[in-house]
């Protein structure tokens, strides 16, 4: 059944900061008294919704409950609800990963939004989206499934004052020949990295994460993106990160582990870079935009301020998103759909991007006031722009461990760079 | 015509001869009254204990994978085919009984040396060398795991710095091949030495100390009373306490998460964290069903094994 179209009390959003151009979006109040519960990952994104929920209960009478957990644990909580049957779960809009959306769709889990986004009257809009969103984690199998709700991409985060540094850059050309600047390639990166931490200044060259499963992966990614591979081939018949550029990605990636990054980066995470950065001891990092707020605002950080933003070396890199989706499992799915609605609206959208989140919309990224906020956004939406997901094969989250466990066995010693692709090869043509 | 006796032998239900005439005893009705108090209990342990089994019994026979909808068509026994046949569950196989029987070992000889120590006649501030000791053991496996992350820290880490005040080269840990499994274990040693200790404390405390009064009397020394009469004599707890160690070693899952996740590679991987992968990251069911009963099997058998041991040292 769709969302309540055109029945109850229809409510225009109120005129705030930044929607002075957008159309009000309708809800419906059939839903009042109804409480909706959602499984979200602890993040700023979700306590920025949080905290304009009250707003979305006035005008609809839906009360909407946030469940908070830490990454890790999302999908085993998720799954057993999800397969529980129509109507049977716990959950009543999901905030999906993009490498679950195949999964999940694929599954029957979630419902395909077609239908509701053409009734919505133009209430959800996908032309207002930055295309890679729909691509990345939107549509499967030509049907929409999802509305982009916040992207993650990754690109380079450099040290701004080391780079301008008079005395570190005439070092770094005493000791290479070469000017200190951004590289264009990976194989550039990789060099570079590798002969800062040869400087032996106290600064490494990268603070990597190449702990398995998920870390090493995210992070390859950018190495084999940015160098124009991907895992399997255009047609996605055969796997291709055993080829010419798989390897070599796999070859750069564990130069870059094994010489240019902070001891133990094979056993690091996110959290582990982190410190490393955030004390200064490191030059670069292949990360995700959002460090850029904990580096340059976090209290903590020692590198506050000295921070900038730029595209992977190479010109694309990964770009990780959550979307909203409606389970199949949902008791409420139109309540559901009214807060999806409400909280992709573009007013909504753009209170979210001028509170910190990061826009899945095009529209924030035009908007004067939060450039002027948050300038680096410029360089995010690039970023976002030339960024890529996941190959769409149905498992991506066994993609992700396969490609974890080979490339770690690579990084460490355990087995060739083209040894160890072959094996995941192998594995991966059983994802096809 | 002869009457027939009065007291013709019959077939109890549970074949054993009764009496016509037969009349419930004082003691039937106890057992009676007992069955009836178990049997709650009974019940409820074969709904939570019992139910589950069959049903991943169950679910192990069929092809079950969580993306393709409900429970599909009876497939026999080939999840157990393709679990034993599979080169990552060998490695994981392996890594397993490397992890059970070297931790367990260090356990082993860390909890008797400590034990023995703490079991000396007139020790000052035992309880207080016990309480410390058996600290370890109140802190839960994801805690364990987070703590030594934290202090094996390659960059950043207690340990390294240590080793760097020495003059040692810092160590990966949990980062390397060959570093990796030795750290885990060593972890899982820190962690469980502590119930080793309680185990075999209880035991020497309850042995008879007239043995080793006699021995003492006929000259004999530390050494050969501790081999001859006190290991002996331990011998039974001595073994409860590794088939206890062993069996929850070998499902290990939660250090080996927190940890390396079963890497560099698969260095780690051991069979627990494989069925978890199998259940929760490829989502099939049947496979990972199959493979925890193998293990269940595995665990089974050592635990016959061991009991039979146990008896034989007794």
């Amino acid at each position: 059944m769709l969302a309540g179209a055109g029945a109850g009390l229809a409510l225009g959003l109120g005129r705030r900061p930044g929607s002075a151009q957008e159309p009000a979006v309708e809800l419906s109040r059939d839903y009042d008294g109804t409480t909706i519960n959602l499984l979200m990952e602890d993040l700023l994104e979700t306590t920025v919704i949080e905290d304009l929920l009250p707003e979305f209960t006035e005008q609809t009478g839906i009360t909407v409950q946030f469940e908070k957990v830490a990454y890790p644990t999302m999908r085993e909580k998720l799954v057993p609800q999800l397969a529980a049957g129509a109507g049977n779960g716990s959950y009543d809009a999901l905030e999906v990963d993009f490498y679950w959306v195949n999964e999940f769709a694929r599954s029957g889990w979630v419902e395909p939004l077609d239908e509701r986004i053409a009734a919505s009257g133009g209430a959800v809009d996908l032309a207002r989206y930055i295309p890679a969103m729909l691509d990345i984690g939107s549509r499967v199998d030509d049907q929409t499934f999802y509305v982009p709700m916040y992207p993650y991409p990754m690109g380079l985060i450099y040290r701004t004052d080391l780079l301008e540094d008079a005395d570190f850059a005439a070092a770094y050309e005493a000791a290479t020949g070469e000017t200190l600047a951004l590289p264009d390639s990976v194989e550039a990166y990789v060099a570079m990295a590798a002969a800062v931490s040869a400087l032996d200044r106290g600064v490494y060259g990268a603070a990597m994460q190449a702990q398995q499963v998920d870390p090493i992966v995210m992070e390859f990614c950018n190495f084999l993106y940015g160098l124009g591979g991907d895992f399997y081939d255009a047609e996605l018949t055969e796997p291709a990160i055993n080829g010419e550029v798989g390897v070599q990605a796999v070859t750069l990636y564990a130069e870059a582990v094994n010489s240019a990054a902070q001891p133990g980066a094979a056993g690091a995470d996110l959290n582990d870079t982190m410190a490393t950065y955030s004390q200064g001891k490191a030059f670069s990092m292949i990360s995700y935009l959002f460090m850029l707020n904990v580096f340059n605002d976090d209290e903590a950080s020692q590198v506050k301020g000295k921070n900038a933003l730029a595209v992977m070396p190479g010109g694309q890199g990964l770009t990780g998103a959550w979307s909203w989706g409606i389970p199949v499992s949902s008791p409420n799915p139109d309540a559901a759909w009214e807060f999806v609605k409400w909280v992709e609206s573009p007013e909504i959208a753009m209170r979210r991007a001028l509170a910190g989140g990061v826009p899945a919309q095009a529209a924030p990224y035009e908007n004067e006031e939060f450039i002027a906020a948050y300038p680096w956004m410029t360089q995010a939406q690039e970023m976002i722009a030339t960024g890529k997901g996941l190959p769409a094969v149905t498992k991506q989250a066994q993609l992700v461990e396969i490609m974890g466990r080979h490339l770690s066995d690579a990084v460490s010693g355990g087995a060739s760079p083209q040894a160890a692709m072959d094996a995941a090869a192998e594995e991966l043509r059983d994802l096809l | 015509m002869a009457s027939e006796p009065l007291a013709r032998p019959l077939l109890s239900s549970r074949g054993g001869i009764r009496r016509r005439g037969w009349r419930p005893t004082r003691r039937h009705g106890e057992r009676r009254f007992g069955w009836g108090m178990a049997a709650p209990t009974l019940l409820a342990l074969a709904a939570v204990v019992g139910f589950p089994l069959v049903f991943a019994l169950w679910v192990s026979v069929h092809d079950y994978d969580l993306t393709e909808g409900g429970i599909g068509a009876f497939i026999g026994g080939a999840n157990y085919a393709r679990t034993l046949t599979d080169d990552l569950v060998a490695t994981a196989a392996a890594n397993t009984a490397v992890f059970s029987v070297g931790a367990v070992a260090i356990e082993l000889l860390l909890a008797l040396g400590l034990s023995l120590l703490l079991n000396q006649p007139g020790l000052r501030f035992k309880g207080a060398y016990l309480a410390i000791l058996l600290i370890p053991l109140l802190v839960s496996p994801i805690a364990v795991g987070l703590i030594w992350r934290l202090l094996l820290h390659p960059d950043l880490g207690a340990v390294n710095w240590i080793l760097g005040g020495l003059g040692l080269p810092p160590q990966e840990w949990l980062a390397g091949q060959t570093t990796a499994m030795p750290t885990v274990i060593g972890i899982d040693a820190w962690h469980e030495t502590s119930l080793m200790i309680v185990i075999i404390l209880a035991g020497l405390t309850a042995l008879p100390r007239d043995p080793v009064e006699a021995a003492m009397v006929d000259g004999a020394d530390r050494w050969q009373i501790l081999r001859t009469i006190t290991l002996p004599l331990l011998a039974p707890v001595l073994l409860v306490a590794i088939l206890i160690r062993l069996i929850a070693s070998m499902k290990t899952y939660d250090l080996i998460y927190i940890l390396t996740r079963g890497g560099p590679g698969s260095a780690t991987e051991t069979i627990s964290y494989s069925i978890w992968k199998a259940a929760f990251t490829t989502l099939e069911m049947g496979r990972a069903a199959a493979a925890s009963f193998l293990l269940l099997l595995l665990i089974l058998l050592l635990s016959v094994l061991l009991v039979r041991f146990s008896r034989d040292a007794a």
